[in-house]
């Protein structure tokens, strides 16, 4: 107890006195902390065969966002404390990549491509730690496969086939494409072209963007929560221009000043989603906006974040695996990985 | 009177009270016992002899002469027995109580809000008006005053230099008043005591403490010596200042590239501490001179530290002092702090760089961005993972064939490639483009192959660290793995802390301290030692110096810099590219070939560019003639300009010819000219910018958290100005105490001779009186 009353002290001398220049770690040292807590919570919950439980089981949604987690705190494969909770996740998300390149997930949900894209965010992220051919191969089909998978309109949707699209599942594509482009994947440009304009057709006159082109919000969640337009989507928009270097769009200032405006709190719907994808948005627009967001998000997720280092789900409880809350504290700690800047795939 | 007999027999001994015991012993006991049973027939031997041979005498007189000789034989024996006495003391000594007193640049702030009175005015006034309590201490201690700053001074502090006047500016200007280092001074007053027992050490600060040690560091190592049974001496701290945080906007700091290239996009980042002026608005502008470059508004929150990015083009070559400043909101006093000077030197140089890697590992990503960005660097990037996917590394995907294929660029770097990427032949090309022209090479090591798969091969050679040839784990990467509680921490060495590559603010210290800070790593090329010749820079270990991490060493004409981490990516921390950026761009050119430096070229250069009063500085010139071979000259002269400032240096040779330095110790704050002249008539010039430390000013509050803190740390207690009274209670404890025995002869002294030369001429003189024979 002498021990840590000592430590104690001295580190709030060490804080508030010593060199002033250390001050300014005082908030990014919480957000490790919180960080550490959260990724604690998650290696105790994952399954010996290497996968997070969540609402339909084994998700690979859920399995990349976990990884995610670990990466984005500079955790690497294959040396530190957590080597063998992330060679086991990369594993387990490896040994799903069927013939076509996709990652298919044990447990999908609507459809196979959400999942998909952030697998391959997090396998593409992966590789970069241990870059062999071996791996490449392995993300470059995955790639590919997004590729195929874009409708005519330039969007993608749940399915692996070039048919529907929304700007949801359109938004995480466009970030494993960017994180493709950083590891010198072949990306067609043209691709990415195509993707352009139709998160161009999804802004709409009010300055959001629309789930789909002329449909501002899914019928669904307009009835629950009378949204004319969704801070989701306003956030994926934002954050998809960004991805795809358009910060001269129109869009782009459109979506960032909707999401000023955006009324924050926890028990808004898609709350994590929100969060995550405003906040990466906010970061890539820099000055006010990264100010504004990171002083909202901060305090509140440090705030929220249970003793047992997990985060509550609020109105997204349901994606949790009952009382194991992987998918709220690996969007939180994904979130907060913002604020450390080490996910290449994000770099402004 | 033992005490008077013992010093009569010339025993030391102190006060009577501290001796506990007294034996008298005897070395021989034996003699003494022989010496005794002989002495009463010795005794009827004499008296006999006497009778007979001395008839004539009174008995009384002859009594007398048997008496002398026999009590002249005992003591012959007794002296042969060897008499000593063994001395139990217990030594009291007067402990020391030691005073440190702060007189850097914050204590010159006001003392009080409303007051004209500085804080080191109002500590010696109160230091001097509380005079009993002095002459107490003095009475009762060893007392010990000290001044302390950037280093310690000896001082009586009643009679300390006299008070300035109360208007007076806070000696920013003074080098010594810039930084104040209480760790060290504290580890100092400590040493001098040269192990006296210490009552007492009783600091008079406000709290902002800027130098290394960190004094919690002191105050810890001194508190674990002192568990382990030695006297725990009280610490008592003693603010000295308002008790209330003043009101102040502060600018803590600006970071921009030292080196930019014009037309770049150049970003300061500038950071700002509020207290008491929440919500209200102010203008934080980046200027050049009169001319505003960028402005940004702030809306100023209490108690946290807010970031501006603000940002210009480079649009002319030259080094400038850029000045940042927070606009005072109404009724901020103090606004030293609302201002920054930070350098940037904008030269329209291109490094041309070859960059092979092997995959696109974190470090690549980023640095890939970077080289695209930095309008200074063209980059020609090959990676062999593609080349390997494409089936083309046959071709080698383009890469230098031949010596003159290799010299084309000015910086090689290597990263994680393989030898199937760069087989032996194109080593030694390499090899011989570093030696002989000068091209600068940087390798960063990684898991896969480098350097662990070029160990025995010419590229090992060429690097400033021995590398071991493992394969160390069982999934074949290479490096040595940091246990998952034990990772790597970063150490920059003496060197490291002002080279360029480093190089982010103006001071060493502040320089060692914010890379130190970085984030731990849990990996590093398996690179136990540095070769001879080579400079390490920054070492990995987990506590204190390690294996090198980063080193570099020049080979003939080049520069070769090693960085044996490949997860540079995590300086990025909370800051993204500052760090980072500022290391690679400043690495790059860095290493990179000059060709300014050419040896027929004259150039001057002064390390670093930036520095705080007090630094010392390495200037070089290299001198030569039209035909451009070196200058022969003894020495040159080096004229210093600034703001009110003209001065001459003598530069001495150095080790090549045409080539010389000298070191330069500013003291006053400014931007700095420094030209020569060459052999060939033609000037050249460079610019320093000296600056004062921001530390002691960045907070003008005083820090009582801080100083409650160190006081609770040792054990001891924080105490108002008010009640010095009580120092001399806080500090009374027993007075600490040593045991000593010794062991001291009794015959071999004054007292002894006398006797026995009392005895002999007793002995003589009534023989004389009486007619004996």
């Amino acid at each position: 107890m002498r021990l840590v009353g000592m430590i104690v002290v001295m580190l709030a001398f060490s804080l508030c006195g010593v060199a002033q220049a250390q001050d300014a770690d005082v908030e990014i040292t919480a957000v490790e902390a919180a960080l550490d807590r959260g990724l604690a919570y998650l290696a105790r919950g994952q399954r010996p065969e290497g996968y997070w439980p969540s609402w339909q089981g084994n998700n690979h949604g859920v399995n990349a966002l976990c990884l995610l987690a670990f990466l984005g705190r500079g955790h690497q494969l294959g040396r530190g404390p957590y080597q063998k909770v992330m060679a086991d996740a990369v594993e387990a998300i490896l040994v799903t990549q069927d013939d076509t390149g996709l990652f298919r997930s044990p447990n999908p949900s609507h459809g196979p491509m959400y999942e998909h894209a952030l697998a391959t965010l997090a396998m593409i992220e992966a590789y970069g730690c241990i870059p062999t051919p071996q791996f490449r191969a392995r993300v470059q089909r995955a790639v590919d496969l997004i590729v195929r998978a874009q409708s005519h309109a330039g969007g993608w949707r749940y399915q692996p086939r070039p048919e529907e699209a929304d700007l949801s599942v359109t938004a995480v594509q466009l970030i494993a494409l960017r994180a493709a482009q950083n590891a010198r994947l072949s990306v067609p440009q043209e691709t990415l072209d195509r993707a352009l304009a139709y998160v161009r057709a999804c802004l709409n006159p009010a300055g959001a963007f629309d789930y789909q082109p002329g449909l501002p919000v899914h019928q669904d969640i307009a009835q629950a929560t009378g949204w004319k337009f969704s801070p989701a989507m306003a956030a994926a928009g934002t954050l998809s221009l960004a991805m795809l270097g358009a910060f001269d769009e129109p869009g782009f200032a459109h979506g960032v000043a909707f999401m000023r405006d955006v009324e924050y709190r926890p028990e808004m719907l898609y709350f994590y989603y929100t969060t995550h994808y405003a906040l990466q948005a906010a970061f890539q627009a820099g000055g006010d906006e990264w100010a504004r967001w990171s002083a909202r998000v901060r305090p509140l997720l440090l705030q929220r974040q249970n003793e047992d280092g997990s985060w509550p789900g609020y109105a997204e409880e349901r994606f949790n695996a009952g009382e194991l809350r992987t998918y709220s504290t690996a969007f939180a700690c994904v979130s907060l990985n913002v604020y450390l800047h080490y996910l290449p795939a994000y770099q402004r | 009177m033992t005490y008077w007999l013992l010093r009569a027999l010339g025993v030391r001994v102190g006060a009577a009270d501290q001796v506990e015991q007294l034996q008298w012993l005897w070395h021989r006991p034996a003699y003494l016992w022989v010496g005794l049973f002989l002495a009463a027939p010795l005794a009827y031997l004499i008296a006999t002899r006497q009778r007979k041979n001395q008839p004539h005498l009174r008995p009384r007189w002859r009594g007398t002469l048997v008496a002398c000789r026999v009590g002249f034989v005992l003591l012959l024996m007794a002296v042969l027995a060897g008499p000593y006495v063994r001395v139990r003391e217990d030594l009291a000594r007067r402990p020391v109580v030691i005073v440190l007193a702060d007189e850097s640049a914050s204590m010159s702030l006001p003392a009080l809000p409303e007051s004209d009175l500085s804080r080191a005015q109002l500590l010696r006034r109160t230091w001097t008006r509380e005079k009993a309590v002095r002459d107490e201490l003095r009475r009762r201690f060893d007392l010990r005053e000290y001044r302390f700053a950037a280093d310690l001074r000896d001082s009586m502090l009643d009679a300390a230099p006299p008070d300035s006047p109360p208007d007076s500016p806070p000696a920013l200007d003074d080098a010594w008043a810039g930084r104040s280092a209480l760790g060290w001074s504290l580890e100092q007053a400590l040493g001098a005591t040269a192990g006296a027992p210490v009552a007492g050490v009783v600091v008079f600060s406000d709290g902002q403490t800027s130098g290394t040690p960190n004094a919690a560091e002191v105050v810890t190592r001194a508190a674990a010596r002192w568990s382990r049974g030695l006297d725990r001496p009280t610490l008592v701290t003693v603010p000295v200042g308002a008790t209330q945080p003043s009101a102040d906007v502060s600018v803590i700091e600006a970071l921009a590239p030292a080196r930019v290239t014009v037309g770049d996009s150049v970003r300061v980042l500038v950071t700002l501490a509020t207290t008491g002026f929440d919500g209200q608005e102010i203008d934080v502008t980046l200027r050049d001179g009169g001319s505003v470059l960028d402005r940004q508004t702030l809306t100023l929150r209490d108690g946290r530290r807010q970031r501006v990015e603000l940002s210009f083009t480079a649009d002319t070559t030259g080094a400038r002092g850029l000045t940042v400043e927070a606009s005072p909101p109404p009724g901020e006093r103090f606004t030293h702090n609302n201002t920054i000077t930070a350098f940037v030197d904008a030269t329209d140089d291109r490094v041309k760089v070859l960059y092979l890697e092997y995959g696109p590992r974190w470090d690549f990503r980023f640095l890939d961005h970077g080289l695209r960005r930095d309008r200074g660097v063209s980059a020609t990037l090959v990676m062999q993972s593609q080349l390997e996917a494409r089936d083309s590394t046959g071709d080698a995907g383009g890469l230098p064939t031949d010596m003159e294929g290799w010299s084309r660029y000015d910086l090689v770097m290597l990263g994680d490639v393989s030898p199937a990427l760069l087989p032996a032949t194109a080593q030694e090309q390499l090899a011989e483009a570093v030696s002989s022209r000068g091209v600068g090479l940087l390798v960063q090591a990684g898991v896969l192959h480098m350097p662990h798969a070029f160990v025995g091969q010419p590229l090992e050679r060429l690097l400033p660290v021995a590398c071991e040839p493992v394969a160390s784990s069982a999934r074949g990467l290479g490096g040595i793995e940091a246990l998952p509680y034990s990772p790597f921490v970063m150490r920059l060495s003496v060197a490291g802390s002002m080279h360029p590559a480093f190089q982010v603010y103006e001071t060493a210290q502040k320089n060692r301290q914010a890379w130190e800070r970085m984030p731990v790593f849990y990996w590093m090329a398996s690179a136990r030692r540095e070769k001879a010749g080579a400079t390490v820079l920054a070492t990995a270990g987990e506590h204190g110096p390690g294996a090198p991490l980063i080193a570099e060493h020049l080979v003939g004409r080049g520069r070769v810099l090693w960085i044996g981490t490949d997860s540079t990516f995590l300086w990025r921390r909370n800051v993204g590219d500052h760090f980072f950026g500022r290391f690679w761009g400043q690495a790059i050119r860095h290493a990179a070939r000059r060709d300014d430096r050419a040896p027929d070229r004259s150039w001057i250069e002064a390390t670093p560019r930036q520095a705080a009063p007090g630094d010392t500085l390495l200037l070089r010139f290299h001198s030569v003639d039209k035909s451009g071979a070196p200058d022969r000259s003894a020495s040159a002269t080096l004229r210093v300009k600034g703001d009110g400032v003209t001065a001459s240096l003598a530069m001495e040779t150095a080790d090549s010819a045409g080539l010389y330095q000298a070191q330069w110790r500013p003291d006053v704050p400014g931007l700095y000219t420094l030209s020569a002249t060459d052999a060939a008539g033609k000037t050249h010039n460079t610019t320093v910018l000296i600056a004062p430390p921001r530390d002691e000013l960045a907070d003008t509050s005083v820090n009582r958290e801080a100083l409650g803190a160190l006081a609770e740390l040792a054990g001891g207690t924080m105490l108002e100005l008010e009640q010095l009274g009580r120092l001399s209670e806080l500090l009374d404890k027993p007075r600490p105490s040593v045991p000593r025995v010794r062991d001291e002869d009794v015959w071999d002294n004054w007292l002894t001779l006398a006797l026995l030369a009392g005895l002999y001429c007793l002995d003589i003189g009534i023989r004389r009186m009486q007619g004996a024979s």
